[in-house]
């Protein structure tokens, strides 16, 4: 081909180029400036400024939307009882009511009276019921709220939430795959689960855990002798520390209430924290300490039996509560979060909080006056998967 | 030397700047993928929501205000609503040598609100630092939150703030910050896709893998003892914000970020404003480069991929001049077609690579954050982000030549300069009445669910009639 002919290749290649590319540029404005004349003068409304945080938001929601739909026409049923069309809902009213076994629900119940069905019921809709709540084996609803008590029987799951202002039980293997709440108790056993769990007083397995004194009123563990200060006072506790194990020099303070050890910290003999303590690694804190301040681990945090926490655990991978620690603050850990038998959680100034990124297990004989909560699940697990998990998590630490 | 020479110097100086420009960018680009991609792969951003409400600290309001009369009853009056416990609750109300109402406005919601102490400063230095300085002294909270006259925290704000000092690692606490005059003016909605981008992405991001989210100054807390460690605030800097953050990162103290602690900000609406805004923000921010960076290179404390990413925070004011170089050797290699010392074909297919890929990272980051909020619809206004684009690179390029110059002629430099705002009237068409959805009737019920995103979003149900 001629040079020239090249040329005038490349020039209408050129050409077109730059009208494809001034065409692309022509629709994004365009599609923008359409976007703007649509936005134009309308204010930003997604924050809801009057949200306050509720752990029963979603009983308390459902019961004013019950409120509002009571107030519509009615009409009579056969079996007494009544009904209402809200659109492409139906709900039936009516007193206390027993459903046998197998029954099929679609409708929003509310019941003015007592609650029960037989086993393996398929209940499709909300449940509300002006007295108590009796749920029979294996039964599959979506959610329930009662003025009274609800019991889920072995086996039942619930898609959505459960709220109660009486006591609520979950049987073994009941699963309440979002927030179960009550203004009184919850008691949950051995294999129940739920996204996470409020009341003020939740006790897992035997109640026989109940009436324990409050943490704050024993004084046997502040009395001990043995334990070694951290971060050290002294001369004397620097020479105990060592003893202990633990490298004093690893100690630097971040702020007048706070140090921080650089390194994994896993002293042999209890310990004592006096000021708030953030461990850079693994954090060992061996039976019959008392921690009088909030202690952090930037990897696995393992609290020894029997020892004493009177502020906050943190821990940004998993955490280990061993057997009868008692607590007063706020326990969280980013990944999973074992309960040992006989954890109690409680304090003078409020409800108490247990947070899992991921999975929260508890053992039997837990008592927690506040809330348990997970990303995944709270579940109540027996002593072998509990010895499991401790190995695991043994391994966890062993490998940092 | 002959033009030949001359010639060959100057492109080669240009291919030189133009790669460095481009291996800058890049590596910023890829930051910015990297950490959009990472937010849109969380399945549950890390927080401590689940522990809101259950630990309250005693803490004090800072809420420092000069010559903010059209807002100052809106920001009082809402942090007065608020859901926290009012024995653990102090709201400092700092008027600023104001020439206006904002004193008495102060005072007489003073004498109906115990919770709220006035602090009048008539004399001193003046700017929000030495403000934040003078209430600090007079603080008795263990926690300081601090709000600018022109936000709107709702009710749930404080305890929101105060959940993440449980952590004693903590040392201070970022919320995320909504414009809501978005409507007003495209700049305004321009800002809040950047905002979006900024918190919804690179704070949440941040935060997530354990890097340092930047305390902003407003809508977030400090602790006091983190405060004293560090040496209190500084204010001879423009950005005290950033200072306070680097200053804590370096001895060891982590920032906290809570995405779901939103408050409503009013963004400039107008192009000079918003200049002097980022101006202001670009002088402060590279002093902080200059007084701070080799304290995050050597710092003890942060890990290789924290002072990697502070570095790229604190020298990101940077870029626009070396963007703005970059144009220019260009524009040199482009009418020096002859001089090239390396082949053509790798400059351009660096230079479209970048285009195609690297350029459109903080635009895939605002898409994404769109995305993330659930607002597809305002991210259609991206195209038009280039305005916003052209006019941040020349405001910052002009604040970082004044910083220079009068660094290297010893000038005392610019002072703080206050944001001008655009409300007069109240919050949200002029309802003044402190309530953000203007019903404030108490009866509404909230609903706060995470969707499968993963993104917690509360609404309001109708109140019942």
């Amino acid at each position: 081909m001629p040079a020239g002919g090249t040329a005038s290749v490349i020039a209408w290649m050129f050409l077109l180029f730059t009208a494809t590319m001034g065409g692309m540029l022509y629709l994004h404005f365009f599609f923008a400036h359409r976007c703007w004349r649509r936005v134009r003068g309308v204010e930003a409304e997604d924050i809801d400024s009057n949200y306050v945080r509720r752990e029963d938001y979603f009983g308390q929601s459902f019961r004013a939307k019950l409120h509002s739909w009571m107030e519509l026409p009615t009409t009579a049923l056969p079996d007494g009882m009544r009904a209402i069309q809200h659109g492409s809902e139906r709900i039936e009213l009516g007193p206390g009511r027993s459903l046998a076994d197998r029954s099929k629900s679609d409708d929003v119940l509310v019941i003015e009276g007592d609650f029960s069905c037989g086993s393996f019921c398929q209940l499709g809709r909300e449940i509300y019921a002006q007295r108590n709540v009796v749920i029979g084996q294996a039964t599959e609803c979506q959610a329930i709220a009662a003025d009274g008590d609800i019991s889920l029987g072995p086996d039942v799951q619930v898609s959505r939430w459960v709220d109660c202002w009486g006591t609520l039980r979950l049987a073994k293997g009941s699963i309440v795959h979002s927030r179960a709440s009550s203004r009184t108790a919850a008691h949950l056993e051995l294999g129940a689960q739920a996204l996470s769990v409020f009341a003020p007083e939740i006790i897992i397995g035997a109640v026989a855990h109940l009436h324990v004194p409050p943490v704050m009123e024993s004084s046997a563990a502040e009395s001990s002798p043995e334990r070694v200060a951290i971060p050290p006072d002294s001369d004397d506790s620097r020479e105990a520390l060592k003893k202990a194990g633990v490298d004093p020099e690893k100690f630097r303070s971040l702020s007048a209430d706070c140090w921080i050890y650089q390194g994994s910290l896993r002293p042999t003999s209890a310990v004592r924290v006096t000021s708030h303590l953030v461990v850079r690694g693994d954090c060992d804190i061996p039976a019959g300490s008392l921690l009088e301040h909030d202690v952090k681990a930037s990897r696995n945090l393992r609290i020894g039996a029997d020892s004493e926490c009177q502020a906050n655990l943190i821990a940004e991978k998993s955490l280990s509560v061993g057997a009868r620690v008692r607590f007063s603050g706020v326990i969280h850990a980013n990944e999973e979060i074992l309960l040992g038998p006989e954890v109690r959680g409680e304090s003078g100034s409020g409800p108490v909080a247990v947070d899992a990124g991921s999975w929260l297990y508890v053992e039997e004989g837990v008592s927690v006056h506040g809330k348990l909560s997970s990303g995944e699940r709270v579940r109540v697990v027996d002593t072998a998967f509990a010895e499991s998990w401790r190995k695991k998590f043994e391994s966890w630490r062993d490998r940092s | 030397m002959g033009m030949a020479d001359f010639m060959a110097i100057l492109t080669l100086t240009a291919e030189i700047i133009l790669g460095f420009t481009i291996f800058v960018l890049t590596l910023y680009a890829i930051r910015h993928y990297g950490m959009t991609l990472y937010r849109l792969s969380l399945r549950r951003p890390r927080d401590k929501n689940e522990l809101v409400g259950f630990r309250m600290p005693r803490i004090s309001v800072l809420v420092p205000m000069h010559n903010e009369e059209g807002v100052a009853g809106d920001v009082l009056r809402a942090l007065t609503e608020c859901d926290y416990d009012k024995d653990k609750l102090e709201i400092l109300a700092i008027n600023d040598r104001s020439t206006d109402r904002t004193g008495q406005i102060i005072d007489e919601l003073a004498a109906r609100h115990p919770v709220i102490k006035p602090i009048h400063r008539a004399a001193g230095k003046g700017g929000k630092g030495a403000a934040l300085i003078d209430a600090t002294k007079q603080a008795t909270g263990e926690i300081l939150l601090m709000f600018d006259a022109d936000y709107f925290p709702g009710r749930a704000m404080l305890q929101m703030l105060a959940a993440p000092f449980c952590d004693p690692e903590i040392g201070a606490v970022m919320g995320r910050v909504v414009p809501h005059n978005t409507g007003n003016s495209l700049l305004s909605a321009l800002l809040g896709l950047e905002r979006a981008a900024g918190y919804q992405i690179g704070q949440q991001a941040r935060y997530n893998l354990g890097l340092t989210p930047q305390f902003g100054g407003t809508v977030g807390g400090v602790r006091v003892s983190a405060l004293r460690a560090v040496g209190g605030w500084n204010a001879n800097s423009l950005t005290e914000d950033t200072d306070l953050t680097f200053r804590m990162a370096v001895r060891g103290w982590k920032i906290g970020y809570v995405n779901r602690a939103e408050c409503y900000e009013e963004a400039p609406e107008s192009w000079a404003v918003r200049e002097r805004q980022i101006m202001r923000w670009a002088m402060g921010h590279t002093d902080c480069l200059h007084r701070l960076g080799g304290q995050v290179f050597f710092s003890r404390f942060m890990s290789k991929f924290e002072k990697m990413d502070a570095l790229f925070v604190l020298y990101c004011y940077w870029t626009a001049p070396i963007l703005v170089l970059g144009w220019l050797a260009s524009l040199v290699l482009l009418f020096t077609p002859q001089a090239h010392h390396v082949p053509e074909f790798s400059v351009a297919l660096a230079f479209v690579g970048y285009q195609l890929f690297g350029s459109q990272a903080t635009f895939f980051e605002m898409g994404a954050a769109a995305v993330l909020d659930g607002k597809n619809r305002p991210a259609d206004l991206i195209p038009l982000n280039l305005f916003n684009f052209f006019a941040s690179t020349g405001a910052i390029c002009k604040a970082l030549y004044g910083y220079y110059t009068d660094r290297i002629f010893g000038a005392p430099g610019p002072g703080w300069d206050k944001t001008k705002r655009f409300r007069e009237n109240g919050f949200r068409n002029g309802n003044g009445n402190g309530n953000g959805n203007g019903n404030g009737n108490g009866n509404g019920v909230h609903l706060y669910t995470q969707g499968t995103n993963g993104i917690y979003t509360c609404r309001l149900e109708e109140p019942r009639p």
